[in-house]
């Protein structure tokens, strides 16, 4: 079955995941299994994108733990690796190669920080009316973003990629640039979260 | 005075778990000390949990949208499956009477109510093609919808409250599919209204009608334990 007969039977919600994501994932390929040629590459896309397909009409998706992304491109990664070996019998394919790929955050250690600074976004603001507006404000936030704040932020975040395999994905020429480029979007956040709490009206 | 972008490598460090033991304790002994440091912590969350539930929405879409486009298992059973994703985010017990705890625990059981209604959504926009109009389907969406945000509350828990007294009329044909959601969605209106009593009345009253719900039993638990 190929892509492109994919396409007439997968929902548009699909396709868009698979049309947006398919750039950095080609380009994150071609550096981490420099061996296979282009074709290969789109290929192995392409192969993943109908494995993902048929897990989800499976219903194997039900207790996914981590992102969608980060799943889809586990099936990549591991299909490129087949790949390799079946391909390049001889070439040297080292087993941690995208070990250091992916860095999630921890739930543990995230409610771990909740429990010490508090859940109110300032002192002495409890009031749940305020909470639930601020929640949505934030939320909104998120959805507007653009690239390449959100590229990196839900790369970073919700994805669980390394700045490194960030760079990668996305053309940068370091991880440092990519680290760059998250901090000035947090401080763009930041100061969109004190116009949204200096906004609110009683 | 640190630089911003410092604190937020620590912050990241320390949510990767890549911080040693006694660097961990330093980092949160200056939070403690550092109400800058503090502040920006606090905005970091927010940014992460607005991440976290804009992209659990979106993805959750997905899976359902796929599921029910192929029609591979009614959706009735996968919402309940797949609401566990985003609930495996956020899920914790009430440790003690503190406010700041209540405050947190309040927060997961709105954010659990909020992730699970992506799936109860779904499921009304699939289970009501062909069976309501298309007015009745607008508007029930878009109450739905503030239910969900917590957005013009009193409009919609009184509009919500309407209907739920009518789903109970048995004189008045309204899908069993609407009659679940519309409870629901009325509970989760209470929820963010802060009116944790009455949503656990409604949510009581769904659960004697399908106790084999998991997501019903599950913030049921949460308000019981609130409550107490």
């Amino acid at each position: 079955m190929k892509l492109n007969s994919i396409h007439s039977i997968t929902s548009s919600e699909l396709n868009a995941f698979f049309e947006e994501n398919r750039q950095r994932t080609l380009c994150y390929l071609e550096s981490r299994f420099p061996v296979l040629q282009e074709d290969d590459i789109e290929d192995i896309f392409q192969d993943s994108s109908i494995t993902l397909f048929l897990k989800i009409q499976n219903n194997e998706l039900l207790d996914l733990t981590s992102s969608l992304y980060t799943f889809f491109l586990s099936i990549c990664i591991n299909i490129a690796r087949n790949k390799v070996n079946r391909s390049h019998p001889t070439y040297l394919l080292s087993d941690n190669i995208t070990d250091s790929d992916f860095e999630p955050i921890r739930n543990d250690k995230l409610e771990e920080l909740e429990n010490l600074v508090g859940y109110e976004i300032a002192e002495e603001q409890t009031d749940q009316e305020y909470l639930n507006w601020i929640e949505q404000q934030v939320r909104e936030g998120v959805r507007q973003m653009k690239p390449p704040c959100n590229q990196i932020l839900w790369s970073f975040y919700w994805d669980g990629l390394s700045h490194r395999t960030i760079a990668d994905m996305f053309g940068m020429k370091s991880e440092d640039v990519s680290k760059t480029q998250a901090n000035r979007c947090k401080h763009k956040f930041s100061d969109f979260i004190k116009k949204v709490i200096a906004s609110y009206e009683r | 005075m640190k630089d911003n972008s410092i604190y937020n490598e620590q912050i990241d460090r320390f949510l990767k778990g890549q911080m040693s033991t006694e660097e961990e304790q330093q980092f949160k002994t200056e939070i403690g000390q550092n109400p800058e440091l503090k502040q920006q912590v606090r905005e970091h969350l927010y940014l992460i949990r607005g991440i976290k539930q804009v992209k659990s929405q979106e993805e959750q879409k997905i899976i359902l949208q796929e599921q029910h486009e192929q029609k591979v298992t009614p959706l009735r059973r996968n919402w309940i499956k797949i609401t566990s994703i985003a609930a495996s985010i956020t899920f914790i017990m009430v440790l003690s009477g503190i406010e700041g705890s209540r405050l947190y625990y309040r927060h997961e059981i709105r954010q659990y109510a909020y992730n699970a209604s992506v799936g109860v959504m779904s499921d009304f926009a699939a289970s009501s093609r062909g069976t309501i109009d298309e007015e009745t389907k607008v508007h029930l969406t878009d109450l739905f919808t503030n239910a969900q945000e917590g957005k013009d509350l009193a409009e919609t828990i009184d509009e919500l409250s309407r209907l739920y007294v009518l789903t109970k009329d048995e004189f008045v044909d309204i899908e069993d599919d609407c009659a679940y959601q519309i409870g629901w969605f009325l509970a989760v209106s209470y929820i963010n209204d802060g009116d944790y009593e009455k949503a656990l009345e409604i949510i009581n009253n769904i659960e004697s009608e399908y106790p084999d719900n998991e997501d019903i039993k599950s913030i049921q638990k949460q308000l019981v334990e609130f409550l107490k």
